[in-house]
């Protein structure tokens, strides 16, 4: 490059408020960014042309750069970002946000507007996104002026990225981004009253670790919480110093290697018999970055009845939320583990002894009741398909998921050895999420495998994606489980719903080997199990995009499974059709 | 078990604050009494009081879920402690022609007359929000035209 190219970025030159935009990326470290253009960000657009070290990727739906951005944030654990249009371009966004919000996915997203002068006069792509957005953002911000520009950016990334994280959006009109001022770009950031990192209370850490000295049936519930704060090896030390086995949600999937004697597997709605059990029954339960959501207590009344309740929480508003807590602890999930660890080492604190009647009988529930499925002849199962993706494939793998049965059987058979390993919507269940954060966290991460498992129903809800995945040869594995319905909803209406039918017909169309090969990517069909292993060993080898159809049964149900509201005790096994 | 619960809270003067504020309370499906909201000591800051109906359990929740958001600096649960509230009314109080039906508000500090023609006559009442509303009810309805009140200003 010139030396007159090379500008120096923190200059401050007298630029316009896309440059603002651009440099304050840059400094904020940002690698890429996920967007769609359209009139009200063209000059943002412009400016990107005198930056090429800046990424930005052209999804083909704002949706698929939203989810991408997020796919990329999971990955990382890094701050996504999403930049669209007024607009129409904004409120595609929508479902993106509330897909980040509930899972406390750090985002910053870039918005257009209509010029200042023109807001508020229903002028062509106007629309309110911060009034639209308000329940599902940590906080947004609409830029009116010039100068705040580079502070309010600064701020947004401070916010979405610590704390409690999240998505924050920054909407800015037309003339704002055309406007131009001295780049000042804030030193420090402080946003008051905000504390991000409470100090731990060392007197409620000392009360839980007594309670945890005197209980006999202790279980701790990990959820995206120690995912998101990266409290997986301290955990690991927590669990394994005091012997208490735990259960991590679809949230904390990955944050204890599934292989652990102490992992129980997943808790809820879908979990492990032990799992449940375990909650049912224990004196004393441990919530880690968790929040009591229903699809894991179903009926929160008989949820642990015996149990006291600990809670350790970054959000002092979970605390008490959803259920009583008599072990109240306010902190980031590795600060608090950090000062549980070094308190633990500590000679004079004793050493709580494994319980041994406690985890003989969890142990034996978990030899009973092991997550089974019946194999019938060369009859491809989806089972099957998750056992097959398991066994070939190393730590060094990132599944991600949409939503239905393929997402139960994902977490249930999945391979899980690490944190952030598993992506899935898991708050909001936002069917069209799988492959578009899959492709955001093939660009996260292009050393490892990132396998994208999807039903044939939500597939389709962003499908227009593959294109990008080809354009930029992401080799990401896109695994389709064909089961010619939405399987989810025959599932509920098979079980629920007396088998009245209704609205789930998926059959025949699209051709998916077909959908897959018009937008360059290499694709593959498999309907028995000697053809699933040939297929998926053939998608192993190709370094580039590849979509490899599983085409299974539709009647297979997920097992065990408890409806709503009601607890451990009505569980259904799934009868034979549950037995290997 | 319902009961009346007062929170004043320290905000940002950005703007939508209010609309952040009363959202965060509608869609939890939680009405809101009164709200009142002016500047405070502090430039820059608001104050403001919210008048709500909440089950015991929820007080904390909400406060909490105020206290989260960025633009909240202090939120204080005052209904719990001793506490004093005042709001200011005005009540447009027509003159009938009937003598003996003429009514007007018992005298006391907190009524006065600020304006009256050959028709009307307006009052400002300055007293809780409950004794506005029994001033109110002790009037023949026929007589009040008019009724605007500020919601209440409470202070712990
Ligand atoms: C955007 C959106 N719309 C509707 C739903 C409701 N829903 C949940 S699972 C499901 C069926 C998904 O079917 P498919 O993608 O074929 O996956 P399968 O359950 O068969 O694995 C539906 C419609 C949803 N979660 N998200």
């Amino acid at each position: 490059m010139e030396a007159n190219h090379v500008r120096n970025i923190m200059n401050p030159d007298i630029v316009s408020g896309s440059e603002i935009i651009l440099r304050c990326l840059l400094l904020e470290g940002v690698e890429c960014v996920f967007g769609y253009p359209g009139g009200a960000v063209l000059y943002i657009y412009d400016a990107m042309v005198d930056h090429p070290e800046f990424q930005h990727l052209l999804t083909r739906h704002e949706q698929g750069a939203i989810h991408a951005a997020d796919g990329y944030a999971r990955a990382s654990g890094k701050t996504g970002v999403c930049m669209a249009t007024s607009g129409p371009g904004a409120t595609n966004l929508i479902t993106g946000i509330a897909t980040a919000y509930a899972d406390s996915v750090p985002l910053v997203i870039f918005t257009g507007n209509v010029s200042t002068d023109m807001i508020g006069t229903d002028a062509f792509q106007e629309a309110d996104i911060v009034g639209m957005t308000m329940p599902v953002v940590k906080n947004s911000y609409f830029v009116d002026n010039i100068d705040d520009l580079a502070p309010t950016i600064r701020e947004a990334f401070h916010l979405a990225g610590t704390g409690r994280k999240g998505p924050v959006l920054i909407d800015i009109p037309k003339d704002i981004l055309a406007a131009k001022t001295k780049f000042l770009h804030p030193e420090t950031v402080n946003v008051e009253g905000y504390v991000p990192y409470p100090e731990v209370n060392l007197a409620q850490v000392n009360k839980l670790y007594q309670a945890i000295i005197k209980s006999k049936c202790p279980v701790i519930i990990a959820g995206g919480g120690v995912v998101s704060s990266d409290a997986h090896g301290a955990l690991l030390h927590f669990i394994e110093q005091l012997n208490i086995p735990v259960t991590t949600t679809l949230m904390g999937l990955g944050c204890v290697p599934d292989n652990h004697p102490l992992f129980l597997g997943m808790p809820g709605m879908h979990g492990t018999v032990a799992a449940n059990r375990a909650i049912h029954e224990a004196d004393l339960l441990i919530a880690i970055g968790a929040r009591f959501d229903d699809r894991v207590t179903l009926n929160i009344k008989k949820f642990a009845p015996n149990a006291e309740i600990a809670h350790i929480d970054i959000d002092a508003a979970e605390i008490g939320k959803n259920i009583h807590t008599h072990y109240p602890i306010r902190g980031d999930v590795s600060d608090v583990l950090n000062v549980f660890n070094n308190h633990v080492g500590d000679e004079s604190t004793p050493n709580r002894k494994p319980i041994k009647t406690w985890h003989q009988y969890l142990d034996s529930l978990k030899e009973m009741y092991p997550l089974k499925y019946r194999q019938n002849g060369h009859d491809l199962k989806p089972q099957y398909v998750m056992e097959l993706i398991r066994d070939t494939t190393d730590e060094n793998t990132i599944v991600t998921t949409d939503v239905g049965q393929h997402q139960m059987w994902a977490a249930q058979f999945g391979p899980f050895k690490k944190n952030r390993s598993f992506i899935t919507s898991g708050g909001l269940g936002t069917m069209g999420f799988g492959l578009p954060s899959a492709l955001g966290a093939q660009i996260a991460c292009p050393e490892k495998m990132v396998v994208s498992i999807n039903g044939d129903g939500g597939i389709q809800m962003c499908a227009q994606e593959l294109a990008v995945c080809a354009i930029h040869n992401l080799p990401v594995k896109i695994v389709v489980i064909n089961n010619q319905v939405l399987g989810m909803i025959y599932q509920w209406q098979n079980l629920l719903y007396k088998e009245r039918y209704s609205s789930i017909d998926l059959q025949g169309k699209p051709d998916f080997v077909k959908l897959a090969e018009a937008h360059g990517v290499k694709g593959l069909r498999a309907k028995t199990k000697e053809e699933a292993d040939t297929c998926w060993r053939e998608a192993l080898k190709t370094d580039r995009p590849v979509l490899i159809e599983f085409v299974v049964p539709k009647e297979e149900l997920v097992y065990p499974m408890i409806p709503q509201g009601q607890s451990v005790k009505e569980v259904m096994l799934g009868g034979d059709s549950c037995e290997k | 078990m319902k009961n009346k619960s007062l929170f004043s809270v320290l905000v940002q003067d950005h703007p939508r604050v209010m609309e952040r504020i009363t959202a965060l309370f509608g869609r939890r499906g939680y009405n809101i009494h009164s709200i009142t909201v002016g500047s405070c000591e502090i430039p820059g800051k608001s104050r403001m009081t919210i008048v709500t109906e909440l089950e015991n359990q929820k007080v904390r929740q909400i406060e909490m879920q105020l206290n989260k958001m960025v633009d909240v600096l202090n939120v204080e649960e005052i209904s719990s402690q001793p506490y004093t509230i005042q709001e200011l009314a005005f009540v447009k109080v027509a003159k009938t022609v009937s003598a003996n039906s003429n009514q007007s508000f018992p005298s006391s500090d907190h009524v006065s007359v600020i304006a009256s023609d050959q028709q009307h006559v307006l009052y400002r009442i300055i007293d809780t929000p409950e004794n506005i509303n029994l001033r109110i009810q002790q009037m023949d309805p026929q007589q009040i035209l008019r009724v605007i009140r500020t919601g209440a200003v409470a202070t712990s």
